[in-house]
């Protein structure tokens, strides 16, 4: 398979064809908005090794940059024409459903303002200034989204936030997934009796509301922020679990697997080789919804109080810190709360979209 | 048919059964004594095991199981440590309000939910289409907090059109029964309507995809070539295929609906479960947290023990299915 | 261009200048939005058909013999779909030109259509029985009971043995054999004149399938309708039909009675169909097939659409197009082959 690459494929937003690039826009205009905060964030000083140029600094924007080409550029590549004719793969399924896309490079510019947060924002987020003075600014150039009660910058705040937001989600799903798939291809491999125990426990477990269950465990133990991921993973590998027991139970009656199986492979030769891989695609799904669904369920916490622990700033808490000011200084709960719709409707329309580029049925 | 309700329904006393054990394994998991909030440097040791002993807490472990298991069955979920009365009292006087408060958030979510998810569906990227949906997505994402307090500015501050928070005007105790009943309607009137439109986003988006999905059947074409006029082809072709996956997900909107009200009665300072259960977290009233907890679980299960059994009744797939896998199992 | 044969006999209780045809597709052209553009699916089809006659649809798949067909039941769903030009004229009434509400009327009632999937076909939450009373109440001025009578007779008239029975019945308990049986007595409950057949017997066993091709010819029969059976099986197109509409891409390649089609194809295309179709007299003969595949429907070439598979092709093949041509009575031909280069 040729790929038939041209120098203005590199580039996105542009097509040979003149169609419209959906992936490659969002990208152009997601480059120009990193352009424009690296420049208010002082990076390009960091790059040119002038002024305080701190060099991990410099690692952190090219990380960064490299995070948002790849992931934005790749999916526009792999989904273009080949000799003419489209493929017929994952990629370009993802490709033609803009609101996948749109998604991922959401989500792509979320990650790199986790990585990139300490140069791209203007203060440091917890700094008090004198906060007589400086506190409920409204946005201006000095401080873009304002100030809070105590004076701080919401900007930084907001892309400090996504640190903390973004640790716990991607770690917490992570978790999850791991626990939940041990689970599910244990249960679903031995079947029987042990299949219908474990499942029965998972039906029970998936029975206490989850932001009921999470509250009730950072009560009995601790919200620190291990614990407090910890606490978010166990109350979520049951869905998990479910979703690949059904794949493994599936794949497991396939000729493939009783091919396998005949020639005698291993019990974890399966495992690895068949059964994993083959429910990889709604597993990767279901960790990209969550992801979402964990985002919120943090913020939930972060309003009752037991989510990540001040001075850490967490989106749910600043927005429930503007609480009071909601008419007054509607910037101080106003963008966290756009950056939480922003990065769940980023998650699901991505998951919505993998799921339907996966076409797991098919 | 019969059959198939009894077996769910032994099924759901099972799920009960698991969930009594691991609300008691988190408490014994915990870190900590039971009686650790009574030490006092002052106390008798003596009297300390003497507690033990009365409370059973000195017996092997399966043993304090069963004990567990047995006041639980019999609704005495201990006493509670912060208000200092019986569990099942003060879950008495709130399970009722959280239960009027979800209920007819419920139902708002089921209006709402599917007509949103319909009228997108028949208009496929249309017009109609794109102004639900967009706002269907992002409403999921809104946490739900926030959107009540964007509506109590709204309407409580701005407006001015209804109380902000409570169950009730202070001091109405005494008016005209038309009057209390007016005031308690104004005051349910805000967190049902955010509860119910943040629950019914999701519930939108499922049935849009359900229902459109079940638009591009076969036979919705073979109706269609039937000459069955679009509407309903719309609601008795496709929306009847597409409503049993729609049942088992408000099945299991029953959760999130707890979870959103535990939120949703905080910010409009309801006196019901949610508000119990945070109050309880802070205290650390462990009795009452876990008999809130296992009170949701049994509320989840039921949701989920009704919904199966109305898939059964709108789905003549399953009905035979069940009916003949009752069999086998008998 | 192609212009249909003109009549020669009216009948009397249609108006003074009518056609004798029951149904006339002219320039039919049909084409569905895609990600890569418009596809387009029907190019210019124009073929009769008469009162009572089986006119066979053949060609591949994807040719564009279901998208006629839902055309002709104006079940193209747009978007993506759309109907960009021609006219369908039956019983001298443009179904283009109607409205929802009209076009309803003739739906099920006038023409029918019969499914290439029973599987999928019948709604799985209502009965049999049903289904097919629906058809009745929507098109006849009937009540639930009648309804229902004529329901059990219809089924009874496919055959079906016990029509009670499956009357009661949801879909999935019955076999595809069965299922057709109920789609076919759907179809036919209001007596259509026109019944579209779209690859009716394709997703049954053999044994099956002779039994439904037979019903439909006994109830055609009976009822004096006339049947489009779309197919890509010349064995069934030899059995059933009377004429033959050879697709290729999109386009009509040939027109035929079924014996010169069988006897005298002029087209490459239909003899090459022909040469495929498996044949137990001649056992240990190398099948043949037609090299290559369908050209891209994004990227059609610019003169015979059949020009980079056909073995007669030549330089004007490949570049100009051609008109479809009468080369005997009755039989229309789009080749440039018998065309003396001038």
């Amino acid at each position: 398979m040729r790929l038939n690459l041209a120098v203005v494929d590199l580039i996105p937003g542009v097509s040979r064809r003149g169609r419209r690039e959906f992936a490659g826009i969002f990208a152009v205009l997601f480059y120009c908005y990193g352009l424009v905060m690296a420049i208010r964030g002082e990076a390009l000083r960091y790059l040119w090794g002038a002024g305080r140029g701190g060099r991990v600094e410099a690692v952190l924007i090219v990380v960064a940059w490299a995070v948002l080409y790849i992931g934005t550029v790749t999916p526009v590549l792999l989904g273009r024409r080949v000799d003419g004719r489209p493929r017929r793969g994952f990629f370009r399924r993802l490709r033609a459903n803009p609101a996948a896309v749109a998604g991922l490079c959401v989500v792509m510019v979320l990650i790199c303002a986790a990585i990139l947060a300490p140069v791209m924002s203007v203060a440091d987020p917890t700094a008090q200034e004198s906060a007589g003075i400086t506190r409920y600014r409204a946005p201006s150039l000095d401080h873009p989204m304002g100030t809070d009660r105590f004076g701080r910058d919401v900007y930084s705040r907001v892309l400090f936030g996504a640190r903390s937001t973004l640790a716990v989600a991607v770690v917490s799903v992570l978790l999850a997934v791991v626990l939940g798939t041990a689970v599910g291809v244990m249960s679903g491999y031995a079947g029987g009796l042990v299949d219908e125990i474990v499942m029965r426990a998972v039906d029970g477990l998936l029975s206490f509301p989850r932001l009921l269950a999470v509250l009730t465990l950072v009560a009995l133990f601790s919200n620190a922020y291990p614990l407090l991921v910890v606490a978010i993973a166990a109350t979520g590998w049951m869905g998990v679990t479910r979703l690949v027991r059904t794949e493994v139970l599936r794949v497991k009656e396939r000729e493939f697997v009783q091919a396998a199986v005949a020639s005698g492979i291993g019990r974890w030769g399966l495992i690895v080789r068949h059964l994993l891989p083959n429910s990889a695609g709604p597993m990767i799904v279901a960790a990209t919804l969550n992801v979402g669904g964990v985002i919120l369920l943090e913020s939930y916490l972060s309003f009752l109080g037991l989510g990540v622990q001040p001075p850490a700033p967490s989106w749910g808490a600043m927005v429930f810190d503007g609480r009071d000011v909601l008419l007054e200084a509607w910037w101080v709960s106003a963008f966290p709360a756009l950056a939480i719709v922003l990065a769940v409707t980023a998650c699901n329309m991505l998951g919505d979209g993998l799921h339907d580029a996966l076409d797991t049925r098919a | 048919m019969t059959r198939f309700v009894i077996r769910r329904i032994v099924y759901a006393i099972i799920l009960v059964f698991v969930t009594i054990t691991a609300t008691f394994f988190a408490v014994h998991l915990a870190p900590g004594d039971p009686l650790g909030r009574y030490y006092d440097p002052g106390i008798d040791p003596a009297a300390m095991a003497r507690v033990r002993v009365q409370l059973g807490l000195d017996r092997p472990l399966h043993v304090q199981f069963g004990h567990w298991l047995w006041s639980f069955a019999r609704g005495d979920f201990g006493m509670s440590i912060a208000a200092n009365r019986p569990v099942s009292d003060i879950l008495g006087e709130t399970i009722p309000r959280t239960l009027r408060l979800t209920v007819i958030a419920f139902l708002v979510q089921l209006l709402v939910g599917l007509g949103i998810g319909i009228a997108a569906a028949t208009r496929r990227h249309g017009l109609r289409d794109r102004f639900l949906s967009v706002p269907a997505l992002v409403l999921y994402a809104v946490p739900t907090f926030y959107l009540a307090y964007l509506s109590i500015m709204l309407f409580s501050l701005y407006l001015d059109w209804l109380p902000t928070s409570g169950i009730q005007t202070i001091g109405l105790d005494h008016a005209s029964g038309w009057t209390v009943f007016k005031d308690r309607v104004a005051h349910l009137a805000l967190p049902v309507l955010v509860l119910g439109v943040a629950s019914a986003a999701g519930l939108a988006r499922f049935t849009r995809g359900s229902v459109l999905e079940a638009i591009g059947e076969d036979y919705v074409r073979t109706a269609r070539a039937k000459g069955v006029p679009e509407r309903r082809v719309v609601w008795k072709h496709a929306f009847l295929n597409a409503l049993p996956p729609i049942l088992t997900v408000v099945g299991l909107s029953v959760p999130f609906l707890l979870g959103g009200a535990v939120v949703v009665e905080k910010v409009f300072a309801w006196p019901g479960m949610g508000g119990l259960l945070v109050d309880a977290i802070y205290a650390r009233d462990y009795p009452v947290v876990l008999a809130v907890n296992f009170i949701a679980a049994c509320m989840v299960i039921a949701g989920n023990l009704l919904a199966d059994v109305a898939v059964m009744l709108a789905d003549p797939r399953t009905k035979i299915a069940s009916a003949s896998g009752a069999a086998q199992g008998a | 261009m192609f212009t249909t044969e003109t009549s020669e006999t009216l009948r009397p209780m249609d108006g003074a200048k009518r056609t004798e045809n029951l149904l006339e597709v002219t320039n039919l052209t049909c084409s569905f939005a895609t990600d890569e553009g418009r596809a387009l699916a029907v190019d210019g089809v124009s073929f009769s058909m008469r009162a009572g006659e089986t006119l066979g649809l053949v060609g591949e798949s994807g040719c564009g013999k279901t998208v006629t067909a839902l055309c002709i039941m104006r079940l193209i769903q747009t978007p993506p779909g759309k109907i960009d030009g021609g006219s369908i004229m039956f019983r001298n009434q443009n179904l283009l030109a109607l409205s929802e509400r009209e076009i309803r009327k003739i739906r099920g009632n006038e023409i029918s259509m019969v499914f290439q999937e029973p599987m999928t076909s019948l709604n799985p939450v209502f009965t049999c029985g049903y289904q097919v009373e629906e058809a009745v109440m929507l098109h006849q001025k009937v009540g639930k009971r009648e309804a229902i009578e004529r329901t059990l007779e219809m089924l009874h008239l496919v055959k079906i043995p016990d029509p009670k029975r499956v009357a009661k019945s949801y879909p999935h308990q019955l076999s595809g054999g069965m299922r057709q049986r109920v789609m076919i007595a759907m179809a036919l409950s209001c007596t259509p004149r026109l019944l579209v057949a779209d690859e009716p017997t394709t997703a049954l066993d053999v044994t099956i399938q002779a039994q439904i091709l037979e019903l439909l010819q006994s109830l055609q029969e009976q009822f004096n309708m006339a049947i489009l059976m779309i197919t890509h099986d010349l064995g069934i197109i030899a059995e059933m039909a009377r004429r033959v509409v050879v697709m290729y891409a999109g386009k009509v390649m040939e027109i035929g009675n079924v014996m010169e089609i069988f006897h005298d194809a002029r087209h490459p295309y239909t003899l090459g169909l022909k040469e495929s179709i498996p044949r137990l007299a001649t056992k240990g003969v190398r099948l043949k097939v037609i090299p290559g595949k369908v050209p891209d429907p994004f990227d059609l070439p610019p003169g015979c659409r059949f020009s980079d598979r056909c073995k007669f092709a030549e330089y004007r093949c490949d570049n100009e197009s051609i008109a479809i041509r009468e080369v005997s009575e009755n039989h229309w031909v789009r080749c440039w082959k018998d065309i003396r280069e001038d």
